[in-house]
């Protein structure tokens, strides 16, 4: 069982758990919210490779997420802002599993400021997989305010079929890559999409 | 519009470390300047809470309790998603090289419902703007269809 930290829960830390990463030195990650990688360089991304490395053999607790925080803060702040955010890479470097993993976490802080289930904020019904522009579109409408949506390979699944013309003025509205596509797409709520 | 220009941030595999489990992602807020120098694309570093995000990891989803298993739910949803879409592009492309196209139904639709009709009231001059009260139909597919319908006829 992997535990998720975040900026509110990290001070109330278990003891073991707080042994293990310190005896990693990873203590400042959890308690900052970030790593300090120094200049930015080559080796930067390589300290970086190395403390992620080090989280997943030793089976540490994740650390808290800025990005997913900051984003859950624009969707439910005051203005409830959708968040969009497209996720580009080449072929097989996965962009659909960083974009899952992505709107993954958003989904823990969520349900964790709100005291829910993460899969209420996000799940495999709020990915649109290869969909066309007319499914893009009904997602978008029935998804729940402040839920996640993922628009797999969005160049493909939009526009892929013929659509009436009023319909392809709301999808071209309402496509909002989520996260890809894109996380990116992307991300997507009814109003606020990660 | 693009989709560039409406998303709030994009992002970018910046480094790939498969066999260890994880990927490293860049992300940077974007700007499009609509000004001076247009469609200039600015990309500015992430920085909530004063706390600049230069690189973010991002693991498998199965390592998340509630997720776990996620990614072989989603290959088998993709798989499928995958084949509709390929077997809806066949059938369209089947349709369209015998020349019976959804646009090609419709119109053989129109004709058969409004053909007679509209070369009645042509016989008995009536004008474009009562046919196309009658019919809903646009100057352009009401010649059409008197066209072909008058073909037809003489055939």
């Amino acid at each position: 069982m992997v535990t998720v930290y975040n900026s509110r829960n990290v001070a109330s830390m278990s003891p073991e758990d707080r042994e293990r990463i310190n005896w990693n030195r990873l203590l400042p990650v959890y308690f900052d919210g970030y790593a300090d990688l120094g200049p930015s360089n080559g080796s930067s991304l390589i300290r970086m490779a190395n403390m992620a490395r080090t989280i997943l053999r030793n089976e540490l607790p994740l650390p808290p997420s800025a990005l997913a925080e900051f984003i859950v803060s624009q969707t439910t702040g005051k203005s409830k802002q959708d968040y969009r955010l497209t996720l580009d890479a080449k072929p097989g470097w996965g962009k659909s599993t960083s974009a899952f993993y992505l709107a993954a976490r958003y989904a823990y802080e969520a349900a964790d400021l709100f005291g829910q289930d993460p899969k209420d904020y996000f799940s495999l019904d709020t990915c649109a997989l290869l969909q066309d522009t007319e499914r893009l579109v009904q997602l978008l409408d029935e998804v729940d305010p402040q839920s996640a949506v993922v628009i797999d390979d969005a160049g493909i699944a939009s526009g892929s079929r013929s659509l009436p013309p009023s319909r392809i003025a709301t999808s071209t509205k309402s496509t909002r890559p989520a996260e890809r596509s894109g996380g990116s797409r992307s991300s997507p709520f009814q109003s606020s999409r990660i | 519009m693009q989709i560039r220009e409406l998303v709030n941030a994009k992002g970018r595999v910046y480094a790939k470390y498969h066999e260890d489990g994880f990927n490293i992602l860049k992300i940077n807020e974007s700007e499009i300047s609509t000004t001076g120098r247009k469609n200039i694309e600015y990309k500015h570093r992430l920085a909530p809470k004063s706390k600049k995000i230069d690189y973010w990891v991002a693991y498998s989803t199965d390592i998340l309790d509630a997720y776990q298993g996620f990614m072989d739910e989603y290959n088998i949803a993709r798989d499928k998603a995958a084949n509709d879409l390929i077997s809806d592009t066949a059938v369209n492309e089947k349709d369209r090289k015998s020349g019976t196209t959804k646009r090609d139904k419709k119109y053989q639709a129109v004709m058969e419902k409004w053909g007679d009709t509209i070369l009645k009231m042509k016989k008995h001059d009536d004008s474009y703007a009562d046919i196309r009260k009658k019919t809903g139909l646009t100057h352009y597919l009401i010649d059409k269809i008197y066209v072909n319908m008058t073909e037809a006829k003489n055939v």
